[in-house]
């Protein structure tokens, strides 16, 4: 398998750039290269094949050469040949060589050509990897008579072949640095397409991260340019709509946390005059007690709900403030229990000794609507834990009800979440866990809700024993 | 589910295009080595024809004698003093086609005489043989006319001789000056008792000399 730096935008335009680069360079090169080549020997040959010409004529013209030959003719004629070349002379069967050139290393179709057609020709050939040019020609007499004698020369060609060599060398290293150039070429536009993509995969990153107001530079016209304009105004729309929502959330909340303190004045007179009718319900009738005790307790949960709905509008606005202190947990949780009259009903099972740093009179909010929700909505008898662990503060309460359906699970801390929607009336105010559950968030802990085997519902607050974090913003 | 099956998706794709990007570069590649490799350095060629052979100022006869099998072309110079007719064949014009050295004054006769002759030390030396069977002799002058085949008549019966034997006579007649073949190549052998042996070629492939 190809690893990622090799299938990747990068290498694919070095490679795209590499073939190009190589194939036009070497192309470019051959054709110029071939042309060479082939002008070069038939330079070389042309030149050979005159000075061959010239030195036999030369020879043909010597009165010395009766004819018919007899082979001492045959190698004065081999001794004239200049140069001490290989060469051979031949008449019928007679022979004349000065080296290893002998009519059986005379190609056929060059022998063919000189007696046959009666021309002075050549043809290239190898001898042990030589390259060697192989000339032969009749000689003819007098105005154009045939005297039988044919005459070959053997030529080097290797001082053209070495210089063709040469030539290929420097066609190599020319392709070669033309892949280099195109190397950098391919890295260079790489860059330059790959900046925008990594700009755009950051910028797309920080947008999922909810930083609404990231833009892309938009530099240049083309289609990257293009991408990022969209992108940037993706990004606006979205910030727009983000912001509205979030707008019209605030304004909500602002609302309820309004409509709480406004409440809370007449609430105050409201829960004075139910006292006062309490106190005297046992003189009424039995229709006028019922009617006053029902004003006094609805009056009560009203004032009660209006507290819960303040608390959860501080939290909402960022109004809440952790107030740490250094306090042992296992006396503050029996005084949470005896405060609200549930040190007979609720059994405690609490680690001695525990001392915390925490938000008192918050744990004490959140251990009470736990341990509130657990008696209203679970059934007896619950329980109250307190673990020792180094690091956390672990409250669990445990009732022994049926549990919570796993379709609850996931929503029980919601604000105003009915368990079961037939019952349109809970006795709590609907706001208990999400207090609790925001309360232990402030403090950087969280709450787990589940079901133990048994049957019973189980929640289990988790605070850090040192609150060190300054208390955040929620939302 | 849909997982694995988009990772194999995504792992065949990945394989096809390294598959692909292989065999990409392996046909580049065995293309520019090709490439290369035919553009490399000296191949040998096939014989090739430059210019004019080389040429000397000797003179004499040029007959056709047997090498291998086949009709080669030899000269074999004469003591031009021992001619004995030294004029132009009759029915051509000696302007037509001018004689190039004074073995063509001699006429065809004399060349074939010379033929007929026989192989000499020099050549019987060199390995060159002759089909002519030896005591063989013309009866007339050779016989010219314009464009046609020239006649010769022999004292023994042409059908007797060999194929090669005729085509000796023929380029030995058709390498003479003014050409008594007219450009045929060709001669027609009559023997004794008005007998005739068809003409027979020169081959082609037998070079004469050139016209200069």
């Amino acid at each position: 398998m190809f690893p990622a730096w090799l299938v990747g935008l990068r290498p694919r335009l070095v490679v795209v750039f590499v073939l190009v680069a190589f194939i036009a360079g070497l192309a470019a090169s051959l054709a110029g290269y071939d042309s060479a080549r082939e002008g070069m020997l038939t330079v070389a040959q042309d030149e050979r094949g005159k000075l061959f010409r010239n030195q036999v004529s030369e020879i043909a013209r010597r009165e010395t050469v009766t004819l018919p030959p007899t082979q001492e003719t045959l190698d004065d004629i081999g001794l004239a040949m200049p140069g001490g070349g290989p060469s051979l002379v031949a008449y019928g069967r007679l022979v004349a060589t000065n080296s290893d050139l002998d009519p059986a290393s005379i190609p056929a179709e060059l022998r063919r050509r000189v007696r046959e057609r009666s021309t002075l020709a050549f043809q290239r050939v190898e001898v042990r990897g030589e390259p060697q040019l192989l000339i032969g020609s009749p000689l003819i007499a007098g105005n154009g008579m045939h005297s039988g004698i044919e005459i070959y020369y053997r030529s080097d060609l290797s001082e053209p072949a070495n210089f063709i060599d040469q030539l290929t060398q420097s066609t190599a290293r020319t392709v070669a640095v033309s892949v280099l150039v195109a190397v950098l070429l391919g890295l260079v536009a790489a860059r330059g397409v790959l900046r925008p993509v990594r700009d755009l995969r950051k910028a797309a990153r920080g947008l999922a991260a909810g930083q609404l107001d990231t833009r892309l530079k938009v530099r240049g016209s083309d289609e990257l340019a293009d991408l990022a304009r969209t992108f940037n105004s993706t990004a606006a729309a979205l910030e727009q709509s983000v912001g509205e929502l979030r707008q019209m959330e605030s304004n909500a909340r602002r609302f309820v946390a309004d409509v709480s303190h406004e409440l809370r004045t007449p609430l105050a007179a409201m829960t004075a005059v139910s006292d006062t009718l309490d106190e005297e319900a046992a003189g009424l009738d039995d229709d006028g007690a019922t009617a006053a005790r029902l004003v006094s307790t609805e009056t009560r949960k009203l004032t009660q709900l209006v507290e819960n709905l303040i608390e959860i509008s501080r939290f909402d606005a960022g109004k809440a403030a952790l107030r740490p202190e250094e306090f042992d947990v296992a006396a503050a949780v029996r005084a949470t229990l005896a405060a609200r009259g549930w040190a007979g009903t609720v059994k405690a099972d609490l680690v001695d000794g525990l001392t915390a740093r925490l938000d008192r009179r918050r744990l004490d909010v959140s251990v009470a609507n736990l341990v509130g929700n657990a008696l209203r909505h679970g059934a007896e008898p619950v329980t109250v834990e307190l673990r020792d662990d180094p690091d956390w503060v672990i409250v669990v309460v445990t009732d022994s009800g049926t549990g919570l359906p796993p379709d609850i699970l996931p929503h029980v801390f919601e604000r105003f979440y009915k368990a079961d929607s037939a019952r349109a009336r809970s006795e709590g105010s609907g706001l208990g866990l999400a207090i609790a559950w925001e309360n232990a968030r402030l403090h950087g802990g969280t709450i787990e809700a589940a079901n133990v085997p048994e049957g019973g519902a189980r929640f289990t607050l988790i605070l850090p024993r040192r609150v060190t974090t300054e208390p955040k913003a929620v939302g | 589910m849909s997982k694995p099956g988009g990772a194999s998706n995504r792992r065949t794709r990945h394989r096809r295009l390294a598959a692909a990007l292989r065999r990409g570069t392996v046909a580049v590649v065995a293309a520019v080595v090709a490439a290369a490799t035919a553009g490399c350095g000296i191949r040998p060629t096939s014989a090739l024809g430059f210019g004019e052979p080389v040429s000397g100022n000797q003179g004499g006869y040029n007959l056709y004698l047997v090498h291998e099998g086949k009709v080669f072309g030899t000269l074999r110079q004469v003591d031009f003093s021992r001619i004995r007719r030294p004029i132009p064949s009759a029915g051509v014009e000696a302007s037509a086609a001018p004689a190039r050295n004074k073995a063509d004054f001699a006429g065809p006769e004399a060349a074939l005489d010379e033929l007929f002759a026989g192989v000499n030390r020099a050549e019987r030396a060199a390995g060159l043989t002759s089909e002519l069977p030896g005591g063989l002799e013309r009866v007339a002058d050779v016989v010219v006319e314009r464009g046609e085949p020239a006649r010769v008549d022999l004292d023994q019966d042409p059908a007797e001789l060999s194929e090669l034997a005729v085509q000796q006579i023929a380029c030995t007649l058709a390498a003479v000056r003014p050409d008594p073949t007219g450009g045929t190549r060709q001669v027609r052998l009559t023997g004794p008792g008005e007998v005739e042996r068809a003409p027979v070629r020169c081959p082609d492939n037998v070079p004469l000399p050139r016209d200069e």
